[in-house]
This record gives C-alpha cells, structure tokens and sequence, in this order.
C-alpha cells in the first residue's frame, strides 16, 4: 500500500472513530453506521484542513467512496 | 375514506398515471396497487389478521411503501421501525406490540404468481393504523397509536400548507423511518404527486441528477440535511430554484440566517417548516416568505395552541409558558400507558414539554421545559446559551445542560466542538461570553467533545450528555 492511500485511510479511520482495518478502497458513504451524511461532512472536511486539499463542487460531489477520495487527494496535489 | 382507500379510487380513475419512479422504473398507479394486494396477500398467508400489530424495518424503497400499505389493506397496523435502532429499543418495541409477523425484508413478500388474488380492502377510519414510538431524548420509548382517520386528517393539514398536487414531482429524501419522511410519502401519494424514490440524500451527485432527470418540483428535509446540501455543493441548488415549487422543512430548529439564505435562493418557492411532535405531527407551520423568521408558525390554521401556566391554567398573550396542542389528528392516547397519557393531556390539549408565548397571531419557541436548568432559581433555557456561544468562530457546534452545584443546586455546563481550523481556551470562551450574557447563565463547566450526540431529525440528546 502507497503511503497516500495509508495516509487517507488513516485520516477516514480517524474521523469516523473506527479501526483502520474497517477501511478498504471499496467502502462507501452507508456502508457502515460511522459514515453517515455528518461523518461524510466531516470528512471532506478534514481533507481539507488535513491534508491541504481545496475540493471544488464538481470533485466534492464525485466522492462516494475510499477510492474516490484517494483520487481526489492525489489529484489535488 | 382512508389513504388506502384514496390510492385504490386513484386507480380506478386514472390506472396509467405514475405514482411512483422508482429510479429508471416508472410505477403506475393501476401496478402500485397490484403490488399491495400482491403483498396483503402474502401477508394474510402468514396469519397476519386484523387489528395485529405488524413491524416493518424501514427502508425508502418501493416494496417498503407496498408493505406499509398492504398492512393498512389488512386493517391491521403498520408499526414502522429503523433498522438501525439499538437492539434494546427495537426488543422494547417487539416486548411492546407482540407483533403476528416481523417483515424485516419486504422483497420477500412479493409473490411471484401471476394471479394475486385481490384482498378486500378492510381499513375503517376508526382503527388504528400506525403505531410510531419515538426514540426521543428523554426516557424510554413510547407507543404512539394513530387511527387512519387521524392520519388523514394529518395527511390534510400538510397539503392544504404544502400545497403539493397532481401537477408535482417530489424527491423523497428523508428516511422512512421517521414520521417526517412517512409523512411526506403519504401526501405525495394520496394528492397524485409523482414520488422519486431510490436517491438518498448522501449520494448528492445523484440527487441532483435526479432533479435534473425527473424534473422534481418539491422535497422535504430537515435541518441537518440542508447543512449537509451547503456543505457538499455550496449553492449549487440554486440553480434549479425555479422548478422548486415547494420545500418543507421541519423535525428542528432553522437559524433565522439560514432561513433568509433559503428565501434568497427559492423567491418563487412555498417553503414552509413544521413545529410539531409525533405526538402532534406538523401542529403549526411557518411560512418564510410571510412569518416572522423567528416563529414557529401562525396559530389559527388547523390546531388549537394554549400557553399554560405550571398549575396548568392559560397564560395570556405575551407570557412564557407550556406549549399545549389540539388537532383532530393528534394521538388519543399513548401505547398501553394510561398514566403517561393522564400525565400528557391538559383539558384535552396535548402538553410538549416546550416553552413558549404567543405574540399577535404567531407561536414562539422558547426553550424545551425539561431542559431548563434552575440555577439558584433563575432558568436558564440551555439554547439561550448555545446561541451566544454558537456566535464564537470557533465553535461550530455545542450543547448545554445541567451540572449539579451543592451551592446553586443547578449550574450550566456546556458541551462545545471546535472548529476543524481553531480552538479557543475555557479562558477565552468565559471572557467573551463575559458582557454578552448575565453570570448565572455563563456555563462554569466546559468539556470539549468531537461531536454533539442527536438523533436523526437533529435533536440533542442531552441525556447522553448529562451521563457522560
């Protein structure tokens, strides 16, 4: 695993106050009870403030799921 | 007439009208009523008889909305529940109705005969078809029993406020689950509103397309859910603010700030939020092109408000007190608790547990009356306080409740999260609340948590708080 997706699932563990082993590229928002519309705001929102990305609407609205968000922040960089 | 009875003569007028769009599957009216005696026929194969309680896991689909109604076809009733709930409330709830059958998948009774035999419709006015129990934030949860009449009644008061018809389209966003959202399907269906279904609000990428694909007139959310639109595509909804007919809102409170954006963005929309309680679903609407931001409605439409005074006697004009309710659809009694029912019920009003006055012809909210912390004998509504913090850039969220003070009897402690970019110390908090409210509301205790506890339609739960 590459340290950017080490990196994301790590911070999406954290904000969801789940354990790390829960998060695969596949999980999406529903999947699990912690990632619900609020830990879906939160976690937009700490990839920005964490990680220093800037989303605009088209690439907020596109993350759905782990992968989408490892997309997003390597885009971003 | 019931609103099953309502959707069978819809048929029969008018067979090929879609009712439902079911994602890229258009449903008419003729097909949807099929599928509910399809259903009820399951169901009466599974001993499920009139006047027996059925439990329904929830789910915003279309053999959901089947079962909910083959249930009432059966004249028995429907007893909706999240299948997210706790197992400790979903057992209460099974201890509670022993139910004749548990449909926690209703695919499953869809029969795959072609022949369905038709089940005759047995729903009288006078019986009961749901019973609702509210997880709430205080206590354990109780049985609300709601006859079809009451529910039509209900169904009535929304559409004459709402003013959605056979002309909309509506986007069902909010979960089953919960009175708001079974409201809103029931309204949409029994006016000949097209009901979008299989878009949840957490997929907003879709939800916009589905705007945008079915031509959606209306929806309804709460709070929360409005929060989560900004912070997902900003002010991208504005750009279908000329296809909103119609938005209701409801289940908790709307800054004045949020509700002037909304009439900003939707000049040309009817956008109403509800105040009401299971107990008294939508009791009182505000209109935000017409009332007062900081009201909860007019009071002359549909329910009767009281003000009462701790003795139970009628407050004037202008004075705080207990918000009571009257509607023809309010509840007549609690699930199998006379007591709590006798404890509810003032002269026939129903008592909320809100503060409130009435000024002109408006009802304001003032504070929840089982919140109110007593410090040394002065009350403090806890939102009172949560508003001055809020006004702190650095707190985005916080909650306030009582802390026990062998001096006061009472202090605030407050709950507080930051910012993701910030963080104030207790210091900074006490001094810039210091000239903003007197001493005994600035809270003495503070702890900083993640989030703040609420329930699905966004109520704190400040009994979590209190016992954390």
């Amino acid at each position: 695993m590459n340290e950017k997706r080490k990196e994301v699932y790590a911070l999406i563990a954290s904000v969801l106050g789940v354990n790390v082993d829960v998060i695969n590229d596949e999980l999406a928002i529903g999947d699990i009870t912690e990632w619900d519309s609020l830990g879906h705001m939160q976690i937009i929102a700490a990839l920005e403030s964490q990680m220093e990305i800037t989303l605009d609407i088209e690439q907020t609205l596109e993350i759905e799921d782990v992968e989408d968000i490892i997309d997003a922040v390597t885009v971003s960089k | 007439m019931t609103i099953v009875a309502k959707l069978i003569e819809q048929t029969q007028l008018n067979p090929e009208k879609i009712v439902i769009q079911d994602k890229d599957r258009a449903v008419t009216s003729a097909k949807f009523i099929t599928d509910i005696h399809n259903v009820a026929s399951s169901l009466k194969g599974k001993n499920v008889l009139s006047e027996t309680n059925v439990i329904i896991y929830a789910s915003n689909s279309y053999a959901f909305i089947c079962t909910y109604f083959a249930v009432h076809l059966l004249s028995a009733r429907s007893v909706v529940v999240d299948p997210k709930s706790e197992t400790n409330f979903l057992q209460f709830i099974v201890n509670k109705v022993r139910p004749s059958y548990i449909v926690s998948s209703p695919e499953e009774l869809f029969n795959s005969q072609s022949n369905i035999h038709k089940v005759k419709n047995k729903a009288e006015n006078s019986l009961i078809a749901d019973i609702l129990f509210t997880s709430g934030t205080t206590g354990e949860p109780k049985g609300v029993a709601l006859s079809h009449q009451q529910i039509l009644d209900s169904t009535l008061h929304i559409l004459s406020n709402v003013g959605n018809n056979e002309t909309d389209i509506e986007l069902l966003l909010m979960p089953l689950s919960h009175s708001f959202g079974l409201g809103r399907m029931r309204s949409a269906l029994y006016a000949g509103t097209v009901l979008v279904i299989g878009y949840p609000l957490n997929r907003m990428k879709q939800v916009f397309k589905a705007i945008e694909q079915h031509k959606v007139t209306g929806f309804g959310i709460v709070p929360a859910a409005w929060e989560f639109i900004l912070k997902m595509s900003r002010d991208k909804i504005v750009e279908y603010s000329s296809q909103i007919q119609y938005i209701e809102l409801g289940s908790a409170y709307f800054s004045p700030e949020n509700k002037q954006t909304m009439r900003s963005w939707f000049p040309e929309t009817n956008l109403v939020m509800h105040y009401g309680l299971t107990e008294v679903s939508r009791a009182i609407f505000s209109r935000f092109h017409h009332d007062p931001h900081e009201s909860l409605g007019i009071i002359d439409i549909g329910t009767d408000v009281r003000i009462l005074a701790p003795d139970s006697s009628i407050q004037g004009h202008g004075i705080e007190g207990e918000i009571a309710l009257r509607s023809n659809w309010m509840l007549s009694e609690y699930l199998d608790n006379p007591n709590l029912t006798k404890a509810s019920f003032s002269d026939g009003f129903f008592k909320t547990g809100d503060l409130g006055l009435i000024n002109g012809k408006h009802l304001y909210l003032k504070g929840r009356l089982k919140e109110v912390i007593n410090v040394g004998g002065k009350k403090v509504n806890p939102q009172d306080v949560e508003s001055a913090l809020k006004k702190m850039k650095f707190i985005s969220d916080c909650a306030c409740v009582a802390y026990p003070d062998p001096d006061m009897g009472e202090v605030v402690k407050a709950f507080v999260v930051f910012t993701e970019q910030n963080m104030c110390s207790e210091q900074e908090i006490k001094k810039y609340l210091h000239d903003k409210l007197p001493s005994h509301m600035r809270p003495q205790y503070y702890e900083n948590i993640d989030s703040i506890p609420k329930t699905a339609n966004g109520k704190i739960q400040r009994l979590k708080l209190k016992s954390s």
